[in-house]
């Protein structure tokens, strides 16, 4: 069984947005309420002349051990054999405990407005019908046609790789292994998101 | 690198069911506590389960209103592991063993006199199911607090004090609705007015001790607990509404009207101050509650 994660070379990643938007469009995200599942925070730190930019694309990290999975009381939030972290709509009521939970940020409420004028955005094609709480699945609908997630088929920077853990042919497992990329933030839910500084 | 970013998913509706949880859960305890335990006082347990039943009522429906899809409530029950599932439980345990429990006082009032003689049944299992609704009443007033102390994310409240904290809080305004309604009734402090109030004097003495144990705490938690609680030691509404008027001041007044004669010149003290104190100390235990999920903060790592 694969353990997808990703890596995201933060030397390369130029904030062109392109991953925000390709992944808007993949995933029907109510974009035009300022509600994606993936974003480039632009950081500007320090005071002249010891200052700096970064550019730090951030998504569900997938956590192994994720909060939201554990706090939510309808099993709507789950984990894949492939350590995916997903939502069921169908089971999902919305409380928000699991947006509340998660220490990253990485879900939203697909609210019933939005579900509502999703169809003007994109047309007949609509797939959220129901309110829901939303977040980044790794594109899991495309992984089984053997493709790679929107947000890293699009990237003009490679900035972000995507693959198998576990598998030591793998891209992400020798940057991850050789101590290249490194997991950010609170270590406890063990982040399946590496960054490269 | 890493910033503080409040949580804005929960507003003034969880809040407000978190109080309305706590008060239910508590004023059922308290009320049955008494009927059962300290003197029989059918009365009061049966004001008490229905006031903890509606409370909780429109508790559930707030947290409903705050609800996606609140139809689906039905898959509440799909995971233990949620402080939520246990919380459902308490709730909607004490809403059933309550009215089984008042059944029995009942059975004369209209439309209950109807099925009366198939609830005779519940006059042997009374002392059970009042039993129960203590317990489960208990148990809401801490799953409160345990709903949002179950999330590492948020510093501030995941420390082992605030489901104490919560609890606490809880009682005291239990003790202070049944207070104030007491006294709306019978316009004096009886008796029964006034162990409640030397209850409350020591729940709000628990309250502060806890409170000052949680603000030790706090200080060596993640730098999000701190700026949270240097936030709320900056706004007026918790430190006026709350920590004064809500927990000192009445505080302060119980104390006195314990020392002091009952009448002074001709001015009942309790006439004038219980009904006051009583609607400081509910507002302040909503206050906290509000407080609370305002000073939720993350530390996000960018």
């Amino acid at each position: 069984m694969a353990r997808y994660g990703m890596v995201i070379d933060l030397r390369t990643c130029m904030g062109c947005g392109a991953c925000i938007a390709a992944c808007a469009e993949e995933n029907q995200t109510p974009y035009w309420a300022g509600l994606f599942r993936t974003h480039v925070e632009d950081i500007s730190f320090g005071t002249f002349p010891d200052s700096g930019r970064l550019l730090l694309p951030r998504l569900c990290m997938h956590c192994e051990n994720p909060p939201c999975v554990h706090v939510c009381p309808t099993g709507a939030s789950y984990q894949t054999e492939d350590g995916i972290v997903l939502v069921d709509p169908d089971k999902c009521m919305g409380c928000g405990y699991c947006i509340v939970a998660c220490p990253f940020g990485a879900r939203y409420r697909y609210e019933r407005e939005e579900i509502k004028e999703a169809p003007e955005y994109f047309g007949e094609d609509v797939e959220h019908l129901v309110p829901h709480v939303d977040k980044c699945t790794f594109c899991v609908h495309r992984l089984s046609e053997g493709r790679e997630p929107a947000c890293v088929e699009t990237c003009p920077a490679h900035a972000r790789i995507f693959g198998d853990l576990d598998d030591p042919e793998s891209e992400v497992h020798s940057l991850v292994s050789s101590g290249t990329a490194q997991p950010i933030g609170p270590q406890g839910p063990g982040q399946k998101v590496y960054y490269i500084q | 690198m890493g910033s503080f970013v409040q949580q804005t998913t929960w507003g003034w509706m969880i809040a407000a069911y978190l109080f309305l949880g706590g008060l239910g859960g508590a004023v059922g305890a308290i009320g049955i506590g008494i009927d059962l335990y300290l003197e029989p006082h059918r009365r009061m347990g049966i004001f008490a389960a229905l006031s903890g039943f509606v409370f909780l009522a429109v508790g559930s429906l707030l947290l409903m209103l705050d609800l996606l899809q609140p139809l689906k409530v039905v898959f509440f029950f799909l995971n233990p592991s949620s402080w939520i599932f246990w919380g459902i439980l308490s709730i909607g345990g004490f809403m059933v063993t309550s009215i089984l429990y008042v059944l029995p006082y009942i059975k004369t009032w209209p439309l209950v006199d109807r099925v009366a003689p198939y609830l005779s049944f519940l006059d042997r299992w009374q002392r059970w199911t009042g039993l129960a609704s203590v317990l489960l009443g208990a148990g809401v007033t801490a799953y409160t607090g345990f709903l949002i102390s179950g999330v590492p994310a948020i510093s501030f409240w995941h420390t082992a004090g605030l489901p104490l904290l919560f609890s606490f809080s809880a009682f005291s305004t239990g003790c202070a609705y049944l207070m104030l309604t007491r006294w709306l009734i019978y316009r004096r402090e009886g008796p029964l007015c006034r162990k409640l109030k030397r209850a409350d004097v020591v729940l709000i003495i628990g309250e502060l001790i806890v409170l000052a144990a949680f603000y030790n705490t706090v200080l060596c938690c993640p730098a999000a607990a701190q700026y949270g609680t240097r936030l709320l030691l900056q706004s007026a509404g918790f430190v006026v509404g709350f920590l004064l008027l809500g927990l000192l001041v009445p505080l302060v007044i119980e104390l006195v009207s314990m020392v002091i004669p009952e009448r002074v010149e001709g001015w009942r003290f309790s006439t004038y101050l219980l009904p006051v104190i009583s609607v400081l100390i509910l507002i302040g235990g909503f206050l906290l509650r509000l407080y609370t999920m305002q000073a939720g903060y993350y530390t996000y790592p960018w």
